[in-house]
């Protein structure tokens, strides 16, 4: 087979500095490149004989067949090595995939790479502003790459951007620095199927190996067995909660939640409490609305009560601990009552305290892809497609949490029991601690953690127990991310401390006024 | 333009819907039971549903090019997949140690009632019982029942059924009060021989009712099929004959079912499926009555076709 030849996409803003890095590129290069401009930058190439040039405006872009024509014949005609492509900023990225990877374009070349540039300075707040387009590029890129960062001295910036791609495109790796993504820029990446075969390696050699694994003492097939069980458990609530998140999501039109909130702070809480039990939206879901409801005038205090209590009185989530802990009404009252306790406390403390609430200029988790299919979706059935295609993005954004969670209480439950008997012992406070910590790193979705809960029951008492079911919906890992996507610093570390302490002071109650007697 | 598949379209597609396939099929065939309780068995079908439905609404996408793909969360589907089609064995009750529970299972350490209300029942039962003593158990009984159940008009002959048939049996019997009772009505007992049976099927009901009435059948011979087990507290002499109870999942199983007083307790191996006979005695343990079996008899058997039981 001959080596088809490599194509590299330069996306990113008009000023993010794209002409620059190519010309950069082409100098250290040896090879004969052809440059396919999409942009009308400021800084111009300037034609050398070893390099092709081709240039398409934006009218252009009108008519694809003939963009394609005209790549197709100056690769036929001169012969060259690799492709540069310099996106421009504002076009929709799809439209790069249907050129570069249409039939008769993929026939001899293929998109090795899409990188990514980004302003340190402006880059963020152009992408909070600049509507679609844009995230179909970030969406799409393997390595961002930030740059006009030369006196590298502004750290914070640098982890600002790295969390804003991060929460956009998990997947792309960002660079500060042009050498070490020089490196990577024209390597090739694994393909998929290594990964498919390597899990399939590993099932083969446990098949055959496991009546050793098990002759040695080490409970391999109760492991798996039992984290086969919680994750069998866990996806069904997972799925289903996903599903009607996201037909709310879906159907009710953006901001509206935000229009019909009472702007009043006693009435904000208490409509807080009352809209969590119809709302049936997990934790993941819940910090975008609650963010929404900030902006839009509704107090603080009463937005955030909403957004740690309606994780835990939503109506999955009460099945789910009712199912988990196998109909015992006691258990699914008390997290249902220390969770609006908290809510309450939270709400009240943050009204009246007068930390100033500083929310950040740009906003990105509120263009998320799937808004996008959501407010295309017109007919019922676009609204079913875009239903359907949110839950599984929501879902697999989730369910990794559930597996991890899953294997850690598998591991502790089959194999760290002696620890775990000893660490049983341990004064309850402490206990509460450790699963609070516990609960914010795992960072399980509220529809599914009482699974896992429940799975913990045989070593633990119940109060730290609740604690992971009273704590994990309201913060966590994943909530503090979303958090510190749209609030400064110390407002973010405003609430956790809060939440943590009012979570902690109610559990330690509730141990007092004999919670361990609740089974 | 050319059409041309996305792999990467079709690859999601065929996972969700296969994800989808194996939760049904996992349902329909029974074998989810080997990891949760059957009260999940309506969440795992809409669940199935659910993934081939997300499945099927992106096949339109498959003739769409797309650039970069996330194969990695497809893969964590396919975790949770793969687990649940690799081979596996039943858990051993040995491993389970120290959640021992002889006769009820209380996994939320909640007493709760276990259903009783039968002896009422037993004058009437003594009737029926009479014409069919002999259940399932075991192998060597299994003729037997095959023979009762095609005198009784059932000519189900599947011994998993067992219990089943053992209920419609009953009802074709003509035995009204019984089935205008509502309560499970328990099979193998022979009052006259003082025997009782105890089918697979009915290990949990039996157990329980044996300790709820224990006036009523101590000094009776009962022949149970369970796991060898012994813990610290189980130890010399004496061995439980346990199955593992499933409460919510597999997450917390709970080895269950009564003590037995055997001499030659040693030459039995441990998590080795045995039919125990023993006469019904009882014993206090910290206070708490608890059932004994003092045993006769101990004999090999095979393991039962559903390895758990589920008490709720």
């Amino acid at each position: 087979m001959i080596e088809k030849i490599q194509i590299v996409i330069i996306a990113g803003f008009m000023d993010a500095g794209k002409t620059t890095y190519i010309k950069q590129q082409l100098k250290n290069s040896e090879e004969k490149i052809l440059v396919i401009q999409f942009e009308d930058g400021e800084e111009e190439f300037t034609e050398d004989n070893e390099n092709l040039f081709l240039k398409f405006d934006r009218e252009d872009i009108t008519d694809l067949a003939e963009v394609i024509k005209k790549i197709d014949f100056e690769v036929r005609n001169n012969e060259c090595d690799r492709i540069m492509v310099e996106w421009n900023g504002m076009l929709d990225f799809q439209i790069a995939v249907d050129i570069f990877m249409s039939h008769t374009l993929k026939q001899y070349s293929h998109i090795e790479n899409v990188i990514y540039l980004v302003d340190i300075a402006t880059g963020l707040i152009m992408i909070g502003q600049t509507g679609v387009e844009p995230i179909t590029q970030i969406m799409n890129t393997d390595y961002v790459l930030i740059t006009k960062n030369e006196e590298k001295k502004d750290i914070n910036k640098v982890r600002q951007v790295k969390q804003a791609f991060r929460s956009m495109n998990p997947d792309a790796k960002v660079f500060t620095s042009k050498k070490k993504i020089n490196e990577k820029i024209w390597k090739k990446k694994d393909l998929p199927i290594y990964y498919f075969l390597a899990v399939l390696i590993v099932v083969g050699w446990y098949i055959f190996l496991a009546p050793y694994i098990e002759m040695g003492g080490f409970h391999f097939n109760q492991w798996m067995i039992v984290l086969t069980a919680i994750l069998l458990e866990g996806i069904p609530f997972l799925l289903i909660g996903t599903f009607i998140s996201a037909i709310i999501q879906v159907l009710i039109p953006d901001g509206y939640l935000e229009k019909i909130y009472p702007k009043n702070p006693f009435w904000g809480i208490l409509t807080a409490v009352i809209a969590g039990f119809f709302v049936p939206v997990c934790d993941c879901a819940i910090v975008p609305v609650a963010k929404g409801l900030i902006k839009k005038g509704v107090p603080f205090g009463a937005a955030i009560t909403f957004m740690v209590v309606t994780p835990i009185v939503n109506p999955i989530v009460i099945v789910s601990t009712y199912f988990a802990f196998n109909g015992d009404l006691s258990i699914v009252g008390t997290r249902i009552g220390l969770g609006i306790l908290c809510g309450i406390v939270i709400g009240i403390i943050l009204s009246f305290d007068k930390a100033p609430v500083k929310m950040k200029r740009y906003n990105y988790d509120r263009i998320c892809k799937n808004c996008m299919q959501s407010k295309d979706a017109v007919t019922r059935k676009q609204k079913c497609f875009a239903v359907l295609k949110q839950t599984e993005d929501e879902f697999y954004a989730v369910v990794k949490y559930l597996i991890l969670g899953g294997g850690i209480s598998a591991t502790i439950q089959v194999f760290g029991k002696g620890v775990t008997t000893a660490a049983g012992a341990w004064p309850i406070p402490i206990l509460i601690i450790i699963f609070m910590i516990f609960a914010f790193l795992v960072s399980m979705c509220s529809t599914s953690d009482a699974v896992v809960a429940k799975s913990m029951l045989n070593q633990f008492s119940i109060v730290p127990i609740m604690a992971f079911m009273v704590f994990g919906p309201m913060m966590d890992v994943k909530n503090y991310l979303m958090l510190s996507n749209g609030f400064s610093k110390k407002t973010v570390l405003h609430i956790v401390i809060v939440i943590s302490g009012v979570c902690f002071g109610v559990l330690i109650l509730f141990y007092l006024f004999g919670g361990e007697s609740l089974l | 333009m050319k059409k041309q598949v996305n792999y990467d379209v079709l690859t999601e597609c065929i996972i969700a819907i296969l994800s989808g396939f194996i939760l049904i099929i996992k349902v329909v065939n029974g074998s989810y039971l080997d990891y949760v309780s059957p009260k999940f068995k309506i969440l795992l079908i809409i669940a199935g549903s659910l993934l081939v439905g997300i499945g099927m609404s992106r096949m339109h996408s498959v003739w769409k090019n797309s650039y970069n793909s996330h194969y990695k969360r497809y893969l964590l589907l396919a975790i949770p997949m793969l687990m649940l089609i690799i081979p596996h064995n039943s858990i051993a009750a040995s491993s389970l140690k120290n959640n021992y529970s002889p006769t009820q299972v209380n996994v939320n350490k909640k007493e709760k009632k276990p259903s009783d209300g039968v002896n009422s029942d037993s004058d009437k039962r003594q009737k029926q019982s009479g014409s069919r003593n002999k259940s399932n158990a075991d192998n060597s009984s299994f003729d037997t029942s095959q023979k009762d159940n095609s005198t009784a008009g059932n000519p189900k002959t599947d011994s998993i059924d067992s219990a089943k048939q053992n209920k419609t049996d009953f009802s074709s019997l003509g035995n009204k009060s019984q089935a205008s009772d509502g309560n499970t009505q328990l099979s193998g007992l022979d009052t006259q021989a003082k025997k009782i049976t105890v089918s697979d099927k009915e290990f949990y009901q039996w157990i329980s009712e044996l300790y709820n009435n224990y006036a009523i059948y101590a000094g009776y011979e009962v022949s149970i099929k369970g796991m060898k087990y012994q813990d610290d507290s189980i130890s010399g002499d004496k061995f439980a004959i346990v199955r593992l109870a499933m409460v919510c999942c597999a997450a917390d199983m709970v080895p269950c079912g009564p003590i037995c007083q055997y001499d030659k307790t040693g030459s039995l191996k441990n998590d080795t499926w045995y039919t125990v006979t023993g006469v019904l005695e009882n014993e206090t343990v910290g206070g708490q009555m608890q059932i004994k079996l003092n045993v006769k008899k101990v004999e090999e058997a095979t393991a039962p076709d559903e390895p758990y039981i589920y008490p709720y």
